[in-house]
């Protein structure tokens, strides 16, 4: 697996990456750096999806 | 005591074509990084950038100016420690172990960083002229802010250079990568459910940024290795809002205080990490700022990170790395890491498989020795034709090359495996050892290369 995914910001649609064992551990939420938007990495679509059986 | 503008003041006198002032304004969001990768193409060792005029995150010009690239070049790092480039790790290396010093408690009175002191709801990050460094960053970057903890256990300092996103006037999110220090000192003081004080000290003179960044045991002292690589004790005053016993530099030119609260942390990153590619977000602690002091006429440093300003942080892996292989092979000459990752290890050869020794010493030293590529003492590892030339025709990589897998990686290594881990490698580099045979080099007898010089025979035009 990866050390990272890739979030899509609900907001504005832009992509960028998260650290996948931080977001795993810590459960916060992510930031977009385009629009400072901030959510749970889940709603981004992470792709490799953070969990284990989570849709991709 | 020296500082950080005592420092510029007499470098650019004795080497005026090395700082570049500039007057035009600039922005701080990706302007000065654009400036930074040309003069990197431009300048084989660039000059020190001042920026006088810096639109900053606030859309207004800061009073301060802002300072690049002190660290560009090999030789002035060489120059700031008083040697030249090919000792320069050798004698930084014994200056941190050698002539550590004490520091001195000086009065608030007496302490430049103390000229200026807000806190509270005056504090605004923001009127320095904080970088913005590549595209997707999450946002202005504290880039060479030495993040000063104490261990709760033995009260002893620590401190080094680890990034803070400046996410709002008050607000800092740092990252104390794990297995620093700094990552030891915050889960004490968390496990044990205590918030955490910190300092970021931003700006000083570069020989106390050289020794104060330089990896030592724990816990052992920064401020202790920096006066020994100044040459004199460094200057400590009393925070203004952690307690009179959590020291700062006083010939520092900017004091960022704050507290880490238990368990909290927030979104960090983006930001466009020294191995030249975009490290993803990570949830850091948050440095809620409870003070800051300058200097009335502060400098705010940034260092340009993943360009040529990377030096100073390659350089104290190069002290580790040098102790370790010196131990393994007395005869260790030199060592220079180019980019993370990279090592180049010079070695004289007395017997057979020393290459091997001393690569495999120095790859066990710190987690950034990932690549040990290790030559003879005729390889100027300073010049990148000479070290391929080592590689391309002095190895076998069927013999010569040890993988050593799943060793200990850095995290900002975009080819790590989740789990933080990294290959590693020596690539022994070096001849056979006489009486063994092997081809010599290429070369022309050394007075025809005296007596025959270009400048003889080539227009000055041309040179």
């Amino acid at each position: 697996m990866p050390k990272i995914s890739l979030v899509t910001c609900p907001a504005c649609q832009q992509k960028f990456p998260v650290n996948r064992s931080d977001f795993i551990e810590w459960e916060g939420d992510c930031r977009c750096p385009f629009c400072a938007q901030e959510f749970p990495p889940e709603k981004g679509k992470p792709y490799p999806p953070l969990h284990a059986g989570a849709e991709e | 005591m020296m500082n950080l503008q005592s420092f510029i003041g007499e470098y650019e006198k004795a080497h005026p074509e090395e700082v570049i002032h500039i007057e035009q304004e600039i922005n701080s969001r990706y302007e000065i990084t654009a400036l930074v990768i040309q003069g990197d193409e431009y300048w084989k060792d660039p000059p020190v950038f001042i920026f006088h005029r810096v639109k900053g995150s606030n859309g207004n010009v800061s009073p301060h100016p802002a300072i690049v690239n002190l660290f560009a070049s090999r030789p002035r790092c060489a120059r700031i420690i008083g040697t030249d480039v090919p000792h320069f790790a050798r004698e930084l290396q014994r200056r941190c172990t050698e002539e550590k010093r004490k520091p001195v408690v000086v009065k608030k009175g007496e302490a430049p960083v103390k000229e200026v002191i807000n806190k509270g709801k005056d504090v605004d990050l923001f009127e320095f002229p904080i970088v913005t460094h590549h595209y997707l960053d999450a946002g202005p970057y504290c880039s060479s802010g030495f993040a000063t903890t104490y261990d709760p256990d033995s009260g002893v300092d620590n401190c080094g250079i680890q990034r803070g996103f400046v996410k709002a006037k008050d607000e800092i999110r740092f990252w104390p990568c794990l297995g620093t220090h700094n990552n030891f000192n915050l889960e004490k003081h968390w496990e044990r459910g205590q918030d955490m004080r910190f300092a970021y000290w931003v700006g000083h003179h570069p020989a106390v940024i050289l020794g104060a960044e330089v990896r030592l045991g724990y816990p052992e002292s920064h401020y202790e290795a920096a006066g020994g690589v100044i040459g004199e004790p460094l200057r400590l005053v009393p925070s203004e809002s952690l307690g009179d016993d959590f020291l700062v530099p006083a010939d520092a030119e900017v004091v960022i205080e704050g507290i880490a609260k238990v368990g909290e942390r927030k979104a960090e990153g983006p930001f466009g990490e020294a191995w030249g590619h975009t490290g993803a977000q990570r949830l850091n602690p948050v440095i809620r700022v409870t003070a800051l002091t300058h200097r009335r006429d502060a400098y705010w440093i940034s260092n340009m990170v993943s360009h040529k300003d990377m030096q100073v942080f390659n350089s104290w892996r190069e002290v580790i790395i040098l102790e370790a292989a010196k131990r393994a092979v007395p005869t260790t000459q030199n060592v220079y890491i180019p980019v993370p990752g990279m090592v180049f290890l010079q070695i004289k050869q007395t017997r057979r498989n020393q290459g091997r020794e001393a690569g495999l010493a120095a790859l066990a030293s710190v987690e950034g020795a990932k690549h040990i590529f290790v030559v003879d003492d005729d390889i100027d590892i300073y010049n990148m034709h000479d070290i391929l030339t080592a590689i391309g025709s002095r190895t076998q990589w069927d013999k010569d090359v040890i993988i050593v897998p799943r060793g200990r990686g850095i995290g900002t290594d975009p080819s790590i495996s989740e789990e933080a881990t990294t290959a590693k490698a020596v690539i022994d580099c070096t001849k056979p050892v006489p009486p063994q045979p092997f081809e010599p080099r290429n070369s022309v007898p050394e007075e025809v290369m005296k007596r025959v010089r270009l400048e003889d025979w080539v227009a000055k035009k041309y040179l």
